[in-house]
């Protein structure tokens, strides 16, 4: 559980009731169990698929390479791509991780955020040298950087022949249940 | 909007390749959920009679999405990492309509048993995928070998081509 205090509100652009959300590292303190298989999952196959919402309202998905930047799960974009302006007029969005078939016995993750637009030039400097670490690479120019603020996270995967999930939330903690498939 | 074979008629190369890609076997598919926010998960996708489909369990929450809201993106998977990798990203966009015509269920179900994959479960939810749009991006990757793995070259940023097809 997060302690009092700990997570925030988040005021989205619709001007809806804001989530409580959370950074990663403040998730991987809370469930440092899911925390590193997420991050196992997400370094493993180096994308993600981001699900975010166009102009009309309608899911759009793409895939973005995502890193951890000092305890934020980050993704950087094109300047001015669409999924870019998506997050930035509306940030609900989701980050999932890939799976390659029915079975795959890591599972998925489902992580509900809201995404915000980084513009501190110190963070942008950190997530250019995280980036550059991994991939000897680098945005030069203007780019979208998007740190996902964590509302909720949920783990899914066959074993036993049954289906686990696991979800994680800042007000309510681990909760986990066990299906047949 | 137009049916998968409409489709294919019109870019039958790229249809090809798509479908190859869609069967990998798992693609993602996005919808809307009750507050507005976008839902991800992964599916196969049903192809039966030159028609696109996906069916979605009973139990699942996420079958009132499309009846709600019928806006759906569907988008492959990158294949795995290899000698030959070139990213291939197929993404199709549309309105779902639900389908509750046995008939139509039934041919599902025998397509995809005819590919070695489970029948349909009788309560399943069928929605057949009308196509508005088609996205491809194609980007072209210089691979290296470390180990038994294959990367893409580091210090590369491959450079994107990307192609809209639109329904009539």
């Amino acid at each position: 559980m997060v302690s009092e205090g700990r997570g925030r509100a988040s005021a989205d652009a619709a001007g809806m009731e804001g989530a409580v959300v959370v950074t990663w590292a403040e998730f991987a303190e809370a469930a440092p169990d899911l925390a590193a298989a997420g991050l196992e999952r997400i370094k493993r196959s180096e994308i993600v698929l981001v699900g975010s919402l166009r102009k009309d309202g309608s899911p759009r998905i793409s895939p973005v390479e995502s890193d951890i930047v000092d305890g934020d799960l980050m993704a950087g974009m094109m300047w001015q791509s669409k999924k870019a302006l998506d997050l930035v007029r509306d940030p609900r969005c989701v980050v999932h991780t890939t799976v390659h078939d029915r079975m795959d016995a890591m599972g998925e993750f489902k992580i509900r955020c809201r995404a915000a637009d980084v513009q501190d030039p110190k963070k942008r400097d950190r997530y250019g040298e995280v980036l550059f670490a991994r991939i000897d690479w680098r945005p030069e120019g203007q780019f979208h950087l998007f740190s996902f603020d964590i509302e909720s996270v949920t783990h899914l995967h066959y074993g036993d022949l049954k289906k686990h999930f696991t979800m994680w939330t800042p007000g309510s903690g681990l909760v986990t249940r066990v299906e047949d498939p | 909007m137009v049916t998968w074979t409409e489709f294919a008629k019109a870019e039958p190369k790229l249809a090809g390749r798509g479908l190859e890609h869609l069967k990998i076997p798992i693609a993602y598919f996005a919808t809307v959920r009750k507050d507005g926010s976008p839902r991800l998960h992964p599916l196969s996708p049903l192809f039966a009679d030159g028609r696109l489909f996906v069916a979605i369990t009973a139990s699942a929450p996420r079958r009132h999405d499309l009846v709600r809201s019928p806006r759906y993106s569907l988008h492959t998977l990158p294949p795995d990492l290899g000698p030959d990798y070139d990213e291939f990203e197929f993404n199709v966009t549309g309105s779902a309509r639900r389908v509750t015509e046995a008939a139509t269920a039934e041919a599902v179900s025998d397509a995809e048993q005819a590919r070695s994959r489970p029948r349909l479960n009788d309560d399943d939810w069928l929605f057949e995928l009308d196509i508005e749009m088609v996205l491809t991006t194609t980007w072209k990757i210089e691979m290296v070998k470390t180990g038994d793995q294959w990367f893409p070259k580091a210090g590369v940023e491959p450079q994107p081509t990307r192609r809209v097809w639109r329904a009539p």
